[in-house]
């Protein structure tokens, strides 16, 4: 009796173990919809390769952009949409929760990163950028960026404020205005004698145009009139530059 | 005759409860229950737990070796890292590391180095940044039974590139195929021409740099 109950337990917390792993390594779903189709890849143009029934219970494997691999209980994988697989229900009974990234929860706290490619004065200008939305209307950004221009070399590091007071559209304007630091270098070539390195900063405000590719993609084009202060002058700028951001 | 009696019972007993069946519960007029509809959304903290348990592969991140062409210097075989963000299907970013050594000029070689030469340095490091395109995803049959997801992508963008101890904007277009050989393992095959304004004594002249590549990349 003894060893029998002992048997149970045993076999009881294994199930209850392997439960707690299933739940703890992959998110199982139900069909709702009379079919649900598998594509081949996550994409557009991957064909059909298997269609689910109704009640039939599926596994989420991976998520890659818009795109979830799932797997059903004969293990045959394959990708499916996130709106489709939105027709889902939990084992609970409540709709599958599936944690989105669409056009307007970028409002949301997220972060983003990219890049921005332009010209500041003569100069050409390549930015990496990082960027965290502080409030719906509000993004901070920090950026670090390299100055190419005919005699002398610069990098560049700053931070900017971007407001961005209208949500709702694909493309959407927005202010920005921020200061940094630069640091410059002479090309070797043109060397002669003294310090050929200098600093200065800059402040600076803009203007551009967002615009909203998909669900998380953005194109984004500034204009940004610079204020460089050097050692012993001071210099006004015109940059303009294109920049390319995703946000996740 | 008890027979008789049982029998009648069951047929009082079956017609009652056939009465009490087919008699819905709405029988009296106008007594209808409307339940109003409940939209269920699913809950944040749900949201969350999904979040955690899917494992979501934004980026791709990987290893190069090929041959790049380094205008009026030869060719050289170039390494590089890069790693990719993928944004949508559609869209992705792109950053790249690379490394070579350029060779002799032509001058350089028939007359030799210590005469003609006119870079001192010979590494050539660049990076660039750069928007891919899916142009064409699909599929790759190699067998009947062997077929791989594939893609056909374009990729542009600038950077910098490190050549004969200057700093050079430029600009990187390009095309290139990716097969992905398991879930989280692909191959790529890239061309791509990297140009920039090279300084060749006083005067400037554009380059074309043409790259010719194959590596491995992970998805995580």
């Amino acid at each position: 009796m003894f060893r029998s109950f002992l048997t149970f337990n045993f076999v009881f917390l294994c199930i209850a173990f392997s439960n707690f792993a299933a739940a703890e390594a992959s998110v199982e779903l139900i069909v709702i919809d009379t079919y649900l189709e598998m594509h081949s890849g996550p994409g557009r143009g991957y064909p059909i390769i298997h269609t689910m029934e109704q009640d039939e219970p599926i596994t989420v494997l991976r998520r890659r952009g818009n795109w979830y691999q799932v797997a059903n209980r004969h293990l045959k994988k394959g990708w499916i949409q996130q709106e489709k697989l939105a027709r889902t229900i939990a084992p609970s009974g409540l709709p599958a929760a599936l944690p989105d990234t669409q056009h307007g929860d970028y409002l949301a706290q997220q972060g983003r990163i990219g890049f921005a490619l332009g010209q500041q004065g003569d100069a050409e200008t390549a930015t990496l950028v990082a960027g965290f939305r502080l409030f719906s209307f509000v993004g901070a950004e920090l950026e670090l960026g390299q100055i190419f221009g005919t005699s002398i070399d610069g990098t560049s590091y700053g931070a900017n404020l971007l407001f961005e007071p209208i949500q709702s559209w694909s493309f959407t304007p927005f202010i920005s205005t921020g200061l940094g630091k630069q640091s410059w270098k002479q090309k070797e070539k043109l060397n002669v004698g003294t310090s050929n390195e200098f600093n200065s900063e800059y402040t600076f405000i803009g203007g551009g145009i967002n615009y909203y590719i998909g669900y998380n993609f953005v194109v984004r084009g500034e204009y940004r009139q610079v204020s460089l202060t050097g050692d012993n002058d001071s210099l006004r700028n015109s940059a303009w530059r294109i920049g390319f951001s995703s946000f996740f | 005759m008890a027979n008789w009696f049982q029998q009648l019972l069951l047929i009082a007993f079956l017609s009652t409860s056939l009465i009490t069946i087919t008699t819905p519960a709405w029988a009296e007029d106008g007594d209808v229950d409307i339940n109003p509809i409940i939209v269920v959304e699913p809950d944040n903290t749900q949201r969350e737990a999904y979040e955690a348990q899917i494992d979501s592969e934004f980026f791709e991140l990987g290893a190069y070796a090929g041959i790049l062409a380094i205008e009026d210097f030869g060719s050289s075989s170039v390494f590089g890292v890069k790693a990719s963000f993928h944004a949508t299907e559609d869209f992705f970013l792109q950053a790249n590391y690379g490394q070579a050594e350029a060779g002799l000029s032509t001058a350089e070689y028939i007359y030799g180095d210590s005469e003609t030469s006119i870079i001192t340095d010979r590494d050539y490091r660049y990076y660039n940044l750069l928007v891919g395109y899916n142009l064409f995803p699909g599929e790759t049959f190699v067998t009947q039974d062997l077929t791989f997801n594939s893609a056909f992508y374009l990729v542009a963008g600038a950077g910098n590139t490190d050549f004969a101890d200057n700093n050079h904007f430029t600009i990187t277009v390009g095309s290139g195929y990716r097969i992905i050989l398991k879930d989280w393992l692909t191959i790529n095959v890239d061309f791509r021409d990297h140009s920039f304004e090279a300084e060749i004594g006083p005067k400037t002249k554009r380059t074309h740099n043409l790259e010719f590549s194959t590596g491995l990349t992970a998805f995580f």
